[in-house]
């Protein structure tokens, strides 16, 4: 009797416990495949998650639709893919991307590591069978343009500016400064730059070198040096296919590497040449960050952005910079 | 090119460096260094693997809190033996765009080899970075000045090669190709090309290319297309590049096999598969009978054990 008794309780485990003795497979989108620098980061990531119970297995996907299609298909019990394309696992996360949300490496720092280590924040990581294993920073998205007397948001008026065509928050952001879309994906986005097809593209330095970016600042371009918006990676599991605790100590052990991931961050915008960095104008910065903010509201009232990180941002930034002049008025 | 040992090539290659670093005539010197930097890169690079394949074995098989540190360990100090491997493919890289800047215009034959050897050193050079955590900061644009660099090569007389080099970029940046092609067919005929004339190296760089992409079916049939394709005799002429070749597609192979059993590949150009138990040898019938083999009854079930008591 005490046999039987084992022999289900241990049958009762395997079938409907969690399957960490089984292993997992996390699927990680990076353009550069296997050698890419996002998929190093995710290799460190599963040797340490030998530790927390996990036996992890990382394929890599240099396609994110396929990366997304074959995590929503079952294939694959974690995603490793930028913050953007997770929006659907957990906006709470996602919206740590938010339109000018995080203007400096700096607090970039303090907010996700903070986030990521302190138990407060724990429930925002958590999206009904999802959980958010951590975020890494790949940089900030600049505006890249064909001729650097485009440098604030009266110029792009009329502009032909190529964007991402899954990427909702760049499109309604050509839209509000009446630029002209020219959509674009990741194949095409350095022909449209570089060719002239586009005379801006809001991109990651990241981004530069791989596309030869150059050929397109070639004449008088630049970089606008303000920071649109922070790309990050993130790390979507599968709750259930992962042991009790994993996500926590995924996200210490994330928050560790953010120097890590900051020296490449770096690095890529190294690579490009002081003379295609433009500052925005000082007497312009202040209708750009109005327009931000306007648009980070409409975002939120259609749902794609989350209140409640919209407003811990806010506090960051004030409590970065008291003086901002966001700060009376608590809009968000 | 002629010699067939990785393990000597290296080794000459870390001896000449020295001695050619201190002759004054130019383009000899940075000829012969464009040899003796990839020569040396391919130990620095055979030995990183073997630290990677170490930890990829202690993650897989070791237990206990020792399993971590000894993969964390391992991928550290491959880390650091890639670095070299990529800071000596770099220079002999920079040799060749040196001399010959990316063009092989009015080239000899001898220095059209040498040209090509420089070629996949830069790709090699960025390949190793990248495994190294970017330590030497090779330009992420290298394999694409590499694609350049080949198309001035002719790809019957240079075994696919050529036509390999510029897919597998192709098939690594988005857009990067020309319109129309398709990197993954064309990186099967220059493997095919090469393995007709008994050089393994554009097969080689598809395996290469695959594993990168998670291509998994492309991988495993080019990893038994190149297993293969050994039965070809290797060209004379060409022997250590093809042995190079089949040094990147078994490494490739360890690590399936690795991940599926916990051990290197038993033997190259097969892979792993569960275990295909079939139908029971025995047929659907108990072999035994209803009899116990040993003449005794078989125990009743447990359920019906009249006092509980667990059988010993």
């Amino acid at each position: 009797m005490i046999h039987r008794f084992f022999l289900t309780l241990l049958l009762g485990f395997s079938l409907f416990g969690k399957t960490a003795e089984a292993g997992q497979t996390v699927c990680v989108y990076d353009p550069a495949g296997r050698t890419g620098f996002a998929f190093g980061w995710l290799e460190a990531w599963q040797i340490a998650a030998a530790g927390w119970g996990g036996d992890v297995t990382l394929k890599p996907y240099t396609d994110e639709d396929t990366a997304i299609n074959d995590f929503d298909a079952g294939r694959c019990d974690g995603l490793a893919a930028t913050g953007i394309r997770l929006q659907k696992y957990n906006r709470a996360a996602y919206t740590l991307e938010a339109l000018a949300g995080i203007p400096d490496y700096t607090l970039l720092k303090r907010v996700l590591v903070h986030m990521m280590t302190n138990a407060n924040y724990q429930s925002m990581f958590s999206s009904g069978d999802y959980e958010t294993g951590g975020i890494y920073p790949l940089g900030a998205v600049y505006a890249f343009v064909s001729d650097r007397q485009i440098d604030d948001i009266g110029d792009f008026a009329g502009k032909r500016i190529a964007a991402m065509e899954y990427d909702q928050t760049s499109l309604l952001v050509v839209e509000r400064v009446g630029g002209v879309l020219v959509p674009v994906n990741l194949s095409n986005l350095s022909a449209s730059f570089n060719n002239g097809a586009a005379d801006a593209t809001f991109v990651p330095a990241s981004a530069y070198t791989p596309f030869e970016l150059w050929h397109g600042l070639e004449g008088g371009g630049a970089v606008v040096r303000y920071p649109l918006l922070q790309v990050t990676m993130q790390i979507v599991l599968r709750d259930a296919q992962f042991p009790d605790g994993f996500g926590v100590q995924s996200r210490e052990f994330v928050a560790g590497q953010f120097d890590t991931a900051m020296q490449v961050v770096n690095n890529a915008e190294s690579e490009i040449p002081a003379s295609y960095w433009v500052e925005m104008p000082q007497d312009k910065i202040g209708d750009f960050e109005v327009l931000m903010q306007r648009l980070r509201i409409e975002l939120r009232d259609s749902g794609r952005y989350d209140a409640d990180v919209l407003r811990l941002l806010r506090k960051a930034r004030c409590n970065a910079d008291s003086s901002r002049w966001e700060c009376a008025e608590e809009l968000e | 090119m002629e010699l067939d040992d990785l393990g000597v090539a290296c080794q000459f290659g870390q001896t000449v460096v020295g001695g050619v670093r201190s002759t004054t005539q130019k383009n000899p010197a940075e000829q012969a260094l464009i040899l003796s930097y990839a020569a040396s890169g391919i130990c620095a690079e055979l030995q990183a693997r073997e630290t990677r394949l170490s930890g990829q074995l202690a993650l897989k098989n070791q237990a206990g809190s020792g399993r971590v540190a000894s993969a964390t360990d391992a991928r550290l100090v491959s880390q650091r033996e890639y670095a070299v491997a990529a800071q000596r493919y770099q220079t002999a890289w920079q040799h060749t765009v040196s001399v010959y800047g990316l063009s092989c215009d009015r080239m000899s034959n001898k220095e059209q080899a040498l040209y090509l050897v420089g070629l996949i050193a830069g790709d090699l050079s960025l390949i190793s970075d990248t495994a190294s955590g970017s330590r030497v900061g090779v330009p992420q644009n290298t394999i694409l000045e590499v694609a350049r660099g080949a198309a001035c090569l002719d790809d019957a007389t240079w075994w696919g090669v050529p036509s390999a080099l510029q897919a597998a970029a192709w098939a690594t940046v988005p857009g990067s190709g020309p319109e129309g092609v398709d990197p993954w067919a064309l990186l099967e005929t220059a493997a095919a090309e090469g393995e007709s004339q008994g050089v393994r190296i554009a097969r080689a760089l598809q395996v290469f290319a695959a594993a990168n992409a998670g291509q998994s079916d492309v991988l495993e049939a080019a990893i038994q297309a190149h297993g293969a394709a050994l039965q070809t005799p290797a060209n004379p002429a060409a022997q250590l590049l093809d042995q190079y070749a089949l040094s990147v597609s078994l490494f490739e192979s360890d690590q399936i096999w690795i991940a599926a059993e916990g051990h290197r590949t038993r033997e190259f150009g097969t892979l792993p598969v569960a275990p295909d138990v079939g139908e029971d040898p025995f047929g659907s019938e108990d072999p035994f009978g209803s009899d116990d083999p040993f003449g005794e009854e078989a125990p009743a079930d447990e359920d019906e054990s009249s006092d509980g008591e667990e059988t010993p």
